[in-house]
């Protein structure tokens, strides 16, 4: 039988069958599509965190304490060892270094009119809106002058706004409590959104590291230091050199350990990026399995099949049929079924997908791969899972299968 | 008998045994018999006699245990089962009690289903052309389009006998063919058998009921695995001639 009559004959056969072909369809059909959607979920949150880790400020670098072990006990996190002096011997001799500053900060309860709001004002150098990518989206940001004059100026974020004041008035100019201390509000930053970790990026006020480090916190000590290399390529030199800086400031000898952490973006991303990645495989591994459930639905409808039409394999084997074509007819059964599944599974992956992100508004990315993937799949079970009661058709007497009642 | 005519059918010292629980059973013991092209040779005997299996190895479907069996001067017995098959399509024609043919199909379907199997050999205007002209022959070509479980037994097996005819075969072997069928539409079929054969088809039939074998122009009985009479049936019937002496009363019954 040449190719052309045997596609037509497998589809004349499954059109017969109409329902029962439809719901052995339905096993891949539900794999295939499920492997699709698993797929772009996995693919859309991975790319999402990626998205929102970058929203913290692209090639940034995070030095944290990390107080030395003395005499086997370590003084724990929280510590303090970072200090200004370190942030200008970064700034004197790291030439990969573009920008640093050092952030100091307090919890304080802050109030303007009625309204009051529990939040944290760090104190910055104006280098920090460049490294985390800040501007104002109302008013302006603090500069250098503020700096030197100690200015009780702030910026606020939009979570901080949205608390104090709620009647949506324009912030700029107005002056603020935190604490006890008058700050006026000279802008208001751009959305951040939630970072990758989970924290509120707007909920912040910013002020001058001078103003919050002289008038609210004062100590010598700065609770984390923020920097960026110049570009993408030089985050690792701009690592080692801030390394270097730090240790020659903190006079350590070449046998002390560091006490403090350098912590990259990249390092950061890094970690995300396998954690979602073991998720999109663990998702499409558990979409897998449905896959598979549906290609054995197939072998045993193949096999009722061939058990049920034991006498016409028996008739076209008498009329000059040989092995070879009720083999290839079977065979090509099998993998109509799972191929028009798989079609139909794509399309459906393609649908729920764009369900879901306009219904639950989650980002979902279908990759060109996970199409090809799932629909070579499929015409591997269908030859799989049809190879066997295909061969075992083939294989059948055809005296045998004439007399089979 | 025409004893001129060529040599189609020669089996020598055939044997065919079968090994059930443990026992021997042999259903074929040493059968030789020579049939020329253009005979319509019946084959007769109680069940059991060996007629159906000597039948299916002479049709290749199934192989002797021991023995020759030469088709058109060619053994068939080293062939293996794709040789076979293509012996079949090629040169043979089957029609078999229980008619075998595919369900929820059209009639067109079923007589077409042969030369599928020719590969590219036959185009779909060549495949029409032939199958409305074997239906023409059986005289069901305004039933082309009907599905096979809309025909009568009778109209079936005319699409059984279409269906075998289509490749134009050197023999046709028809198993009991009239066995699910009244008098009268035997005889139809009977009929048609007799038209096919007088236009230069070899027949092979087999047939337990003496008023079918009566159409045959050459009488082989089986019993127990052995011949134990070959004879040419000098008075051979005409089927056509028959049903016309069927008295009416069968009339409103004829299509089963």
């Amino acid at each position: 039988m040449n190719i052309i009559n045997l596609f037509i004959t497998a589809f004349r056969a499954l059109f017969k069958n109409g329902l029962r072909t439809f719901l052995t369809m339905l096993g891949i059909i539900i794999g295939v599509a499920a492997v699709i959607v698993m797929q772009a979920i996995g693919k859309g949150s991975e790319e999402d965190i990626t998205a929102r880790i970058n929203s913290l400020g692209s090639n940034m670098i995070i030095v944290a304490p990390n107080p030395k072990t003395v005499n086997g006990v370590r003084v724990g996190q929280g510590g303090q060892t970072l200090q200004f002096k370190d942030v200008q011997m970064v700034k004197r001799y790291s030439s990969a270094t573009k920008y640093i500053s050092p952030m100091v900060g307090v919890s304080k309860q802050v109030k303007y009119g009625a309204n009051n709001w529990s939040t944290r004002i760090s104190g910055v150098l104006p280098e920090y809106f460049s490294i985390r990518e800040i501007y104002a989206v109302e008013g302006v940001l603090f500069n250098d002058d503020d700096l030197k004059r100690i200015s009780k100026v702030c910026l606020i974020g939009k979570t901080v706004r949205t608390n104090l004041f709620p009647d949506g008035a324009s912030p700029v100019g107005k002056t603020i409590r935190v604490g006890s201390i008058p700050f006026k509000v000279i802008g208001v930053l751009n959305e951040k959104g939630q970072s990758g970790i989970g924290t509120d990026q707007d909920d912040v006020i910013l002020a001058p590291y001078t103003s919050v480090q002289d008038r609210m916190v004062q100590s010598i000590y700065v609770n984390v230091i923020f920097a960026s290399a110049q570009d993408a390529e030089s985050v690792k030199k701009a690592v080692s050199e801030i390394k270097y800086c730090i240790r020659t400031s903190h006079h350590l000898a070449s046998t002390d350990q560091d006490d403090f952490l350098v912590n990259t973006l990249a390092d950061i991303l890094a970690t995300i990026q396998s954690v979602t990645k073991i998720l999109t495989i663990l998702l499409a591994s558990v979409a897998g399995i449905s896959l598979l459930v549906g290609g054995i639905g197939i072998m045993n409808i193949m096999f009722v099949s061939v058990t049920e039409r034991t006498r016409e394999i028996g008739t076209r084997l008498a009329i000059g049929a040989t092995s070879f074509d009720v083999m290839s007819q079977l065979l090509i059964e099998a993998l109509v079924i799972s191929l028009v599944a798989g079609v139909m599974g794509i399309i459906v992956g393609l649908i729920v997908t764009s369900l879901i992100t306009a219904l639950a508004g989650f980002r979902t990315t279908v990759t060109i791969s996970s199409i090809l993937i799932s629909f070579g799949v499929c015409s591997v079970i269908g030859i799989f899972f049809g190879w066997y009661p295909a061969r075992k058709a083939a294989n059948l007497s055809p005296i045998e299968a004439l007399r089979y009642e | 008998m025409n004893t001129t005519a060529k040599v189609i059918i020669e089996v020598k010292d055939l044997w065919k045994t079968f090994q059930t629980g443990g026992t021997t059973f042999s259903a074929l013991r040493g059968i030789n018999l020579s049939v020329h092209a253009g005979e319509l040779l019946a084959i007769m005997g109680a069940s059991g006699s060996g007629k159906s299996t000597f039948m299916n190895i002479l049709g290749c479907l199934d192989r002797p245990t021991t023995g020759q069996y030469l088709f058109n001067g060619v053994d068939t017995t080293p062939k293996n089962n794709t040789e076979l098959a293509l012996v079949r399509r090629d040169h043979f024609g089957f029609v078999f009690q229980s008619y075998n043919l595919l369900p929820r199909t059209t009639a067109f379907e079923n007589v077409e289903l042969p030369l599928l199997y020719f590969g590219f050999k036959y185009g779909i205007s060549a495949r029409k052309e032939m199958v409305m002209a074997a239906l023409k022959q059986v005289g069901l070509e305004e039933k082309a389009l009907n599905k096979t479980n809309e025909l009568s037994g009778g109209q079936q097996q005319r699409v059984a006998i279409a269906r075998a005819i289509i490749n134009n075969p050197k023999i046709i072997f028809a198993d009991e063919p009239t066995g699910n069928l009244d008098t009268r539409t035997s005889f139809d079929i009977m009929a048609i058998v007799q038209g096919l054969n007088q236009k230069g088809a070899t027949v092979v039939l087999v047939t337990h009921e003496n008023d079918i074998a009566d159409f045959a122009s050459r009488k082989v009985i089986f019993s127990d695995g052995k011949v134990i009479s070959d004879s040419p049936n000098v008075h051979c019937k005409n089927a056509e001639e028959e049903r016309a002496k069927l008295p009416e009363l069968l009339e409103p019954t004829a299509a089963k």
